[in-house]
């Protein structure tokens, strides 16, 4: 078996390693000419630098240096197109003669321009496309808004850069990583992020791992170390749709690829950058001074990276690395977050119809963590809301908190017992991408991928012995470890066919196939007679458990672009898609799609006397088809099977039910339907594009609830249907351009309807929440909507308990968008700035229901002085109540007791708050030193200082709307429930880069 | 050079490439590359076994396959099964129909309030319908013991007979609390719903299946049992439901036979069974639920910390009082004298423990006086007529001492006491159903005895469409002689040191006892 696979990769490894050998010498070197040239900004003169240049249908090309310069070495005589391309400006082509052992000069002077028509996509068609050939709307993020941000990875990158995706952060705590969602919720089953790519390798986007439990909902998620930073050229995203058809199951969600630096043929160029700053946490939602004083501090933060690229015309590199540490906004350095990196990407040019591209990279990042919410042992919920620390408690405990001083001392001490928890993450993650191009004819081009992700992420919580009241006295040790594994192997070719009249054609088709394999162990130890250790083996009690999920999904695709007359296009295609995720027998789908997309204004009958105002308008339709399988549920892939489980009792197993089956089960599928329009106005100074998007998904996945009867619970059924929809829109503007003065705003907004619009014969049910306050699947309401229980008065108007149950709150927001702009001034100083806004939505407050659990304690008189939580004279005498005052106004008197009736269960409705906030992102100054000042030693230092989250504009005043970060189980988490967490804090990071 | 021109010529017109091309044997290599990875592909796609494979994923959970090919020695895990599951399905029976019935009040907890008065209760009641509720565990267990009645057992050759009798006993003893706190459910998944007397009839056949089984002395296991005599005082306690007065008899006399001092425990897995409501009454932390004050003696009889105290759900007094109530419906006044005077000596004769209630977040009214010194002379009326009785207030609270606690039965009523009773019927039918109460006290039996019965979870009406939300069974049934009010069995005042409860639902049963007795003859 071994020989076997040796056999079959050394000519193919050999292949590679002479090809790349080779490659360099593969051009003659003697009868041949050079093109050099300038290319320059040509509103201002300015060079630019980085700007591409590049042979048409060529592999070759180079990028301009710090003097805007460009060569292109080595060419044979002849005729050539150059095509210059910077980001922002439009690109520009030119034809030039190539002379024997001459030097030919060629300038370009482009103009910048909001429109990013001529922007090569590749998301979504398999090959590169221009943008203005897509029949559906896609995002770009550039490596300028990428190097200026300060985002740490890549769901914090996406956050307000990409119109109609929402990437809310459900925690400040390091190792978390956003919920990315993208036009609603089509399915219950597993999360709502979009799949990942990087160089057309598959990523672990997972989160929410065992590793939650007994911590109050803090989950890490592998999303948080996929950073972001010099190393990314681009990245591309497709919100669902038409346009994921080609991606296949779980392209319903959406579809996100980043792509790496390689570098380009230039001398090598070296970067140096220093960041420092600090983390001051957000504390406008704490509800105890003494937990905003003593859990918080703000940490210190700092960066220090470097990289170099370069290359020749054979072989061009680019190569990062990193180290970055934050100490963390919980005293004690306790949520530390620190991340080494290096990174390096190749591209060899073998000749040119070959070129190969390998990108790899290694991340270790280690963080500490904490336990939020209602975790047993959370100083959050202890102090904030259960008035553990309030004087009247204490002194009813017999505490001596007669002065201020001996309150301070008492909470002190008390709270230090809270601090020995030791809870700590790291993750290990390497990942390796080979891209193998090559094309025999200009009109054929194949592309070869392979690579693997791989993630390690190790956690340990462990609590030592005699800590006190806060945790066990006999101590406790949590591990848990995750190891995920994926391969990718895919092809892509594309064929243009010879075109007919007007008709061109082009023919993509290729295979993906992928597998995955996630194992977790998790251990517990308990009862530790002695101090000191930290391993299981000396803990009396010793738990264990694991789970284990290996997947494999492939597809093929096949499809056909058509463009008429270079204006009109129509893209047709189908894919097959097979997935072993629900049992060992692979499941096969088709989803087709269709769509079309015409450039209105390049026809000849489009007036002119419009186009000084309307530069250019592209119309276009396309619907599609995209399934998801349940491959990130938690611990039940296998759902077609009935399957048993076996629970520990008195020292025996025994036999429990656990999954009832259901052998019709299959994916879930989403069509979609986007239409839309990408206008520029005022001569390519405003960019509008509008989508109106409609998604149903059908036989989306719920757990539906069995029959009592039966003795199991649920089972994963496909269940009716969902829709989804709504507009998307998103302005770019370049209102000011002059040489000393630059403007441009943006803004997005998108509406969101989201539906059960079938239940598919299954009764409404409870897919989150609590019992006095699920959330719900109903017909005609959003996937997860709240119901909450008002009371209901009886006939003589005092209420008793009894109440109404009422569908009330919609957790997904039906507004929302982000907005900004960009200042430049006498081009060396640039302020940006950029928020986000949600809107329409509600939460349930469960930070709130245990403050109202625990207004309700005791009380007795020490020292003749009230003291407890709640006191009342013996006898049904009066109620003082000691803590939560406002709460406490709210309850009802129990007409038995005289006391106050407990409200959390039937006026759940107190708990539901407007979740509505807006919010700026970041705010940032950067300022490129001029030259003259340190007369050309260096190529260029940059000035940096920047604030993450600054601002809260609006948001409720109890509760961090954003975090909703309580979840059922490890299913998807459908928000509409937030709880006391540690909120993002506000970044202050100042930087310098320098270009050696 | 020629093969260089050829490649040129199909270049398109406007780049006129000369460039040199790579050498044959570089061409060949990328061409054989091209191939290994076809190869590579192909292999993939047509899933060949073997190295290259990329589709076989494992299953990791326990299948029925899994099941049919290793079914010897499965007895063993089903048996355990049953067991734990009965522990869970008796522990939130506790929390429910303690509450319900007189011998609790909710004060303040986690815990619906609605249960508190019978008539409010729905089947979307918060703590009725939990996956851990009542309902939800005794059809699990129910279901469990078909699946391994049906399955595991037929497939397992080395099953023995004591070990199916067990399973046939917790099959019947799944219905039998089906039945009594139930009026009208499926017992199969998607089937027609029965009554809670068919139910309780098949329960009846399923212990006696059990018991021919079981043999004439099968061994008796140190925690679960002995399923003989559980057998026998299941059928006592079944025929009693069903009116049969020769045979609940018959078993009665044949259970104190057998072992005059037997009692069944649900036992309890501190480690495992942690997230059952039953927490509520067994752990005392932050919640609150108030014994009605006639029965505060007996309080909380789980007395443990994590609460690992075993339940009693069968003891040798039932047989006595079923005895007795045979009896009192025969009009022989004598014997049911006797029988009752016999369970006053057994459930005195019960183990006791000496416990200290010093927390202080018990919040219940009577606790001020409970708390003090002088709650030795605190006096209880069972009703605003009846007579002052002591003795059944404990002090409580941070100054007190020790008391004795019984865990398994414990009664204020003596033999003396029973034998002065005059020789009323009705007054003898309360002292029945009060020393049913006391002794029954935490054990899940009051509410059934007072007839109501709880409604069938939410999940039910859903999940079966031949039980309709609406249709009989879906809805609480409580009796005409249930009073009214929010909590009406639980009231009670406080005037200096006498506690007056305001209903005496014991009496209230005596005064209705043709119609809460399952025997004819009243």
């Amino acid at each position: 078996m071994h020989s076997h696979f040796l056999r079959c990769s050394i000519p193919y490894v050999l292949g590679l390693l002479v090809c790349v050998a080779v490659g360099g010498k593969a051009l003659a070197q003697t009868t041949t000419g050079e093109i050099r040239g300038v290319v320059t900004d040509a509103s201002s003169g300015e060079p630019l630098v980085g700007a591409q240049v590049s042979i048409a249908d060529s592999k070759l090309g180079t990028t301009t240096n710090i003097n805007g310069e460009y060569t292109l070495r080595r060419l044979a005589p002849g005729e050539y197109t150059l095509i210059a391309k910077y980001v922002g400006f439009k690109s520009l082509s030119r034809k030039v003669t190539v002379v024997a052992g001459e030097s030919v000069k060629q300038d370009f002077a482009i103009a910048p321009t909001a429109v990013t028509a001529d922007e090569l996509i590749v998301t979504g068609q398999g090959v590169a496309t221009e943008k203005r050939k897509m029949v559906t709307a896609v995002e770009a993020i550039n490596s300028d808004r990428i190097a200026n941000s300060t985002a740490k990875s890549l769901d914090q990158l996406l956050q307000g850069n990409v119109p109609g995706l929402t990437a809310y952060l459900p925690s400040g705590m390091p190792g978390t990583g956003a919920r990315i969602q993208t036009r609603g919720i089509k399915s219950v089953l597993g999360a709502t992020n979009p799949v990942i790519y990087v160089d057309g390798v598959r990523m672990d986007n997972g989160d929410n791992f065992a590793l939650a439990s007994g911590r109050g909902g803090q989950v890490s998620s592998a999303l948080a170390d996929l950073l972001v930073g010099d190393n990314i050229e681009r990245v591309e995203v497709i919100k669902g749709g038409a346009a994921t058809t080609l991606y296949g199951s779980d392209g319903a969600n959406g579809v996100i690829q980043i792509f790496t630096k390689k570098g380009s043929a230039g001398e090598a160029k070296w970067n140096v950058g220093l960041i420092t700053g600090a983390d001051n946490p957000e504390t406008r939602w704490t509800f105890s001074d003494y937990v905003r004083n003593n859990f918080y501090q703000t940490g210190l933060f700092q960066q220090y990276k470097g990289g170099v690229t370069g290359g020749s015309e054979a072989l061009s590199y680019n190569l990062n690395g990193q180290i970055r540490d934050s100490r963390g906004i919980m005293t004690g350095d306790r949520l530390i977050d620190r991340a080494y990196n290096v990174s390096a990407g190749l591209r060899a040019i073998a000749s040119e119809k070959a070129d190969i591209e390998v990108s790899a990279n290694f991340t270790r990042t280690q963080f500490g963590s904490w336990f939020i919410n209602n975790a047993g042992g959370s100083a959050l919920n202890t102090i904030e809301t259960e008035a553990a620390f309030e004087e009247s408690v204490l002194r009813q405990r017999g505490f001596d908190v007669s002065t201020p001083q001996r309150l301070a001392t008492v909470r002190d001490s008390l709270y230090r017992q809270y601090l020995v928890l030791e809870s700590n993450e790291q993750v290990t993650r390497p990942y390796i991408t080979l891209n193998f191009n090559y094309a025999p004819t200009k009109s054929f081009n194949n592309k070869f991928i392979v690579g693997v992700d791989y993630r390690k992420n190790e956690a340990r919580d462990f609590v030592p012995i005699n800590s006190g009241e806060a945790f066990n006295a006999n101590g406790a040790l949590t591990r848990t470890d995750r190891e995920f594994t994926q391969i990718t192997l895919q092809y892509t070719g594309s064929l243009k066919l010879p075109d007919l009249g007007v008709m061109s054609n082009q023919l993509i088709f290729g295979f993906q196939g992928f597998r995955q394999e996630t194992r977790e162990f998790f251990g517990s130890g308990s009862n530790f007679a002695l101090p000191g250790t930290r391993d299981f083996d000396n803990a009396s009690v010793i738990t264990a458990g694991e789970f284990n999920f290996q997947n494999f999904t492939g597809g093929f695709y096949l499809s056909d672009q058509i463009g008429i007359s270079d204006r009109l296009f129509i893209d047709a295609g189908v894919r097959l898609d097979g997935s072993t995720a629900f049992g060992k027998d692979v499941s096969y789908l088709v989803y087709p799609k269709i769509g079309v997309a015409y450039n209105i204004s390049e026809e000849e009958f489009y007036p002119e006397s419009l186009r000084p105002i309307i530069s250019s308008v592209k119309l276009r339709a396309a619907y599609g088809v995209a399934g998801e399988f349940p491959t990130r549920l938690g611990q039940t892939a296998f759902l077609r099977d009935r399957a048993y489980g076996a629970q520990p009792f008195n020292a025996e197993s025994g036999i429990t039910f656990n999954i009832p089956g259901n052998t019709n089960l299959t994916a879930a599928v989403t069509g979609s339907l986007d239409i839309g329009t990408d206008i520029s106005l005022f001569q390519d100074r405003v960019s509008v594009e509008f989508n109106y998007y409609s998604q149903v998904t059908t036989g989306s996945f719920f757990s539906v609830p069995e029959d009592p009867a039966s003795g199991f619970v649920t089972q994963q059924r496909n269940v009716g249907r969902l829709d989804n929809n709504g507009i998307e829109l998103s302005i770019l503007a370049n209102v000011i351009q002059s040489p000393t003065f630059d403007l441009s705003l943006r803004g997005s907004v998108t509406t969101l309807s989201n539906k059960v619009a079938d239940l598919g014969g299954s009764s409404p049910f409870t897919v989150g929440g609590f019992a006095y306050a699920p959330t719900r699947v109903e017909l005609n309401q959003p996937v997860g909507a709240i119901r909450v229980n008002v009371p209901r008065p009886d006939a003589d108007g005092v209420w008793r308990g009894g109440f109404d149950q009422v569908i009330a709150g919609n957790p997904t927001p039906s507004t929302y968008g982000s907005f900004g702009f960009d200042m430049t001034l006498f081009k060396d100083l640039t302020i940006s700035a950029m928020g986000e806004f949600s809107l329409g939505h509600q939460l349930l407050n469960q930070w709130r229901a245990r403050r109202q659990v625990n207004v309700a304690g005791t009380g007795t008189l020490v020292n003749g002085v009230p003291s407890g939580r709640r006191y009342s004279e013996p006898g049904n005498g009066e109620t003082i109540y000691l803590v939560y005052q406002d709460i406490a106004r709210d309850m009802i008197r129990n007409p038995i007791t005289n006391n106050l009736l407990y409200v959390r269960d039937p006026a759940s409705t107190s708990l539901l708050t407007n979740a509505d906030w807006v919010k700026i992102r970041e705010i940032t100054v950067r300022y490129r030193v001029p030259r003259s000042l340190f007369s050309n030693l260096l190529g260029g230092i940059t000035l940096s200082a920047t604030v993450r989250n600054p601002i809260v504009l609006f948001s409720p005043t109890e509760i961090d709307s954003e975090s909703q970060f309580i979840r059922e189980g490890r299913a998807l988490n459908v928000g509409g429930i937030a709880g006391g967490t540690v909120s993002a804090a506000r970044q202050f990071r100042f930087g310098i880069d320098i270009n050696l | 050079m020629q093969t260089a021109m050829v490649f040129t010529e199909n270049h398109q017109r406007n780049v006129k490439e000369k460039v040199e091309m790579p050498s044959k044997f570089l061409k060949n290599v990328l061409l054989g590359t091209l191939c290994v990875f076809t190869l590579l592909l192909t292999t993939v796609l047509q899933g060949c076994r073997g190295l290259l494979d990329p589709t076989p994923v494992q299953n990791d959970q326990v299948t029925d396959d899994n099941l049919r090919a290793n079914a010897q020695g499965g007895a063993r895990p089903l048996l355990t099964g049953l067991r734990l599951t009965f522990s869970r399905a008796t522990g939130s029976l506790l929390t429910v129909t303690e509450l319900v019935s007189d011998n609790y009040t909710n004060v303040t907890s986690f815990v619906s309030q609605l249960l508190d008065t019978p008539r409010d209760i729905t089947g979307t009641d918060l703590t009725l319908s939990l996956n851990s509720g009542i309902y939800v565990r005794t059809q699990e267990l129910h279901a469990l013991a078909d699946f391994g009645l049906q399955t595991i057992l037929p497939n397992d050759p080395t099953t023995t007979n004591l070990q199916r009798a067990e399973t046939w006993f917790y099959k019947g003893f799944a219905l039998l609390l089906l039945s009594e706190n139930f009026s009208r459910f499926p017992i199969a998944d998607k089937g027609q719903p029965i009554s809670a007397a068919a139910a309780r009839d098949t329960a009846i056949s399923a212990f006696n299946t059990a018991l021919a089984l079981a043999g004439t002395n099968p061994p008796t296991d140190p925690l679960y049992g002995n399923v003989r005599s559980n057998c026998l005082l299941a059928l006592a306690r079944a025929y009693r439901l069903q009116g049969n007065k020769t045979l609940a008899a018959q078993f009665a006399e044949q259970a104190l036979a057998f072992n005059p001092s037997y009692v069944f425990f649900a036992r309890y897995d501190p480690q495992n069974l942690n997230s059952e409501i039953s927490q509520h009454v067994r752990i005392r932390t932050d919640n609150n639920f108030q014994p009605l004050p006639r029965l505060d003696f007996l309080d909380p009889k789980l007395v443990s910390v994590p609460g690992s105290d075993p339940i009693s759900m069968l003891k040798t007094e039932e047989a006595h009082l079923v005895l007795a109530e045979i009896a009192l419906s025969n009009n022989d006044l004598a014997t049911a004298k006797t029988r009752m005077g016999q369970a006053v000596t057994l459930a005195r004769s019960r183990p006791t423990v000496q416990f200290t209630d010093v927390a202080p977040n018990e919040n219940r009214p009577s606790y001020p006086i409970g708390a003090s010194a002088a709650a030795a002379s605190v006096r209880v009326r069972a009703s605003p007529t009846a007579p002052e009785d002591t003795g059944l207030i404990r002090r409580r609270g941070v100054g007190s001492s020790a008391f004795t606690l019984p865990t398994v039965s414990g009664t204020s009523r003596t033999v003396a006491g029973i034998n002065a009773l005059p020789n009323d019927r009705r007054v003898l039918a309360r002292e029945l159903y009060l020393l049913r109460q006391e002794i029954f006290f935490l054990e899940g039996r009051r509410m059934s005895d007072l007839g109501i019965r709880l409604p069938v979870v939410e999940r039910q009406t859903q999940g079966n469409p031949n039980m309709p939300f609406g249709s009989e069974g879906t809805l609480v049934s409580v009796p005409e002689w249930i009073p009214t009010g929010i909590a009406a069995m639980n009231q009670f005042t406080i005037a200096g040191s006498v506690i007056t409860i305001q209903f005496d639902m014991n009496q209230v049963i005596a005064d209705n006892i043709a119609r809460v007795s399952p025997f004819s003859g009243w």
